[in-house]
């Protein structure tokens, strides 16, 4: 038995409709988007269009200009921070961020540009809005918070440190890498000014899609500049969005795959799906409890968290273990510090790191049931 | 014949879709030669529906860069 449990890496397997979507694009379509006006060309810019319009309607945007197309989380992170962020601003941010924000802001910091606080999380990732608060100066530009932990899950009390972020007059940034498409976002009333999120994650579709949602008003200079296919007689990057922000060829059949996977999600719900993933994420949190030698980090079993669970076998190492899960049961896992060393650091696993679990809409309870044993299997053998 | 030209193919996707949706006729052209602006795509409308898609297009939020009648 083959059982993907990486999801939080990338989602798989796909939708039906998001295979079909992409190889259509591939082999009927084709063309470069917002380049040239013959009928595949504006099909292809069609398909942005129709992914802006969906990205907007997920996360309760204003509207879909106020969507930019990126080509990763990373990509739009970087985008966000380094677009924003002037000399001499101070960043607050938390000990759960992925190096998609701390490796950024760290750059920045050590070339003398800005300066950033790290407002630790407790043992579970829990982050408290107060300390947040605390941490925030008169030269704080910005607030960039983890919205679900890529290690283990836990929920960031986002709305809340909106309304700080608001009150205090400070941009907030939310990376919704984890939580995009499995998880209620509505930026509006969480107080969002910059949103960044991933196309191959919970949105279902492929790598090389990813984005913004800007607050109308926030303004970035433009990390990426080049070719837009609009004002070409200028050498310098349009001021508008959202060529401002997107020089360079589209990953256009990309698009074309999460336009398919936003339809999917939101025909069947994102609070649905929110629900059926956390159901299954509660069997297997039960289910590790009963085995001997297991010890699972974040919140505790009852408190709602996203589809992530982290664990190590006391006496072994989490290598050997997901090497051995992989061998032996075939379960894919990943194992090590989840690019977010900080938070590891909170967890009380740096630096060996955990095994972790992720899960999707596609993850079953007979591939729950399967990993539960086999992981009994596999204790018994190890220690 | 009118032409509407835009700053950016997002605006002229967006403008087709908006006055479609509304049954008119707009068809997405190349920009003709003896117009000069910055986006490539223009929006062909008979000049009946003019003032009626530019109501609808200031009503979306999309910036038209010229209007342009056209023998």
């Amino acid at each position: 038995m083959k059982v993907y449990l990486d999801n939080s890496a990338t989602s798989w397997p796909k939708p039906e409709v998001v295979y079909q979507a992409v190889d259509r694009f591939a082999r009927e379509i084709g063309a470069n988007p917002g380049r040239s006006s013959y009928e595949s060309a504006l099909e292809s810019g069609r398909v942005l269009l129709e992914a802006r319009t969906l990205l907007a309607e997920l996360f309760h945007a204003p509207n879909p200009s106020s969507i930019v197309l990126a080509f990763n989380a990373t990509d739009a992170l970087n985008m966000a921070i380094k677009g924003l962020l002037e000399p001499g601003d101070h960043v607050v941010t938390t000990s759960m961020e992925h190096n998609s924000v701390l490796r950024p802001l760290t750059g920045l910091a050590r070339r003398g540009i800005i300066d950033f606080t790290i407002v630790p999380a407790d043992n579970q990732g829990r982050i408290d809005p107060e300390q947040v608060a605390a941490a925030i100066k008169d030269n704080t530009r910005l607030i960039a918070v983890n919205h679900v932990s890529n290690v283990v899950g836990t929920i960031a009390p986002v709305k809340e440190i909106g309304q700080i972020a608001r009150d205090r007059g400070v941009t907030f940034l939310v990376d919704a890498a984890q939580s995009a498409g499995n998880t209620v976002i509505d930026v509006q009333e969480m107080n969002i000014d910059i949103l960044a999120f991933t196309g191959h994650k919970a949105l279902l579709g492929f790598q090389g899609t990813g984005g913004l949602y800007l607050r109308p008003g926030i303004v970035l200079k433009p990390w990426r500049e080049g070719g837009t296919g609009s004002l070409s007689e200028l050498d310098t990057q349009p001021e508008f969005l959202p060529d401002r922000l997107e020089a360079g060829t589209h990953n256009a059949h990309g698009w074309a795959g999460v336009v398919a996977g936003i339809k999917y999600i939101l025909a069947i719900g994102v609070e649905e799906i929110n629900a059926q993933e956390w159901a299954l994420t509660q069997r297997l949190l039960a289910g590790l409890a009963e085995i001997p030698k297991i010890q699972v980090y974040g919140p505790d079993s009852s408190v709602r968290r996203g589809p992530i669970v982290s664990f190590n076998i006391s006496g072994a190492d989490g290598g050997q273990v997901g090497y051995e899960l992989a061998e032996r049961y075939g379960i894919m896992t990943r194992t090590g510090l989840h690019c977010a060393p900080h938070a590891h650091k909170s967890l009380g696993t740096f630096p060996e790191g955990t095994v972790r679990l992720s899960l999707s809409h596609f993850t079953t309870e007979e591939e729950i049931d399967y990993t539960l044993k086999s992981l009994a299997d596999l204790v018994s053998i190890l220690t | 014949m009118v032409v509407l030209t835009f700053y950016s193919t997002y605006f002229a996707l967006t403008a087709e879709k908006v006055v479609r949706a509304a049954g008119l006729s707009g068809k997405l052209i190349p920009v003709p030669r003896q117009i000069s602006t910055s986006c490539g795509t223009a929006l062909r409308l008979e000049e009946a529906e003019v003032d009626t898609a530019l109501q609808l297009l200031h009503g979306a939020g999309v910036e038209v860069s010229g209007v342009h009648h056209l023998p």
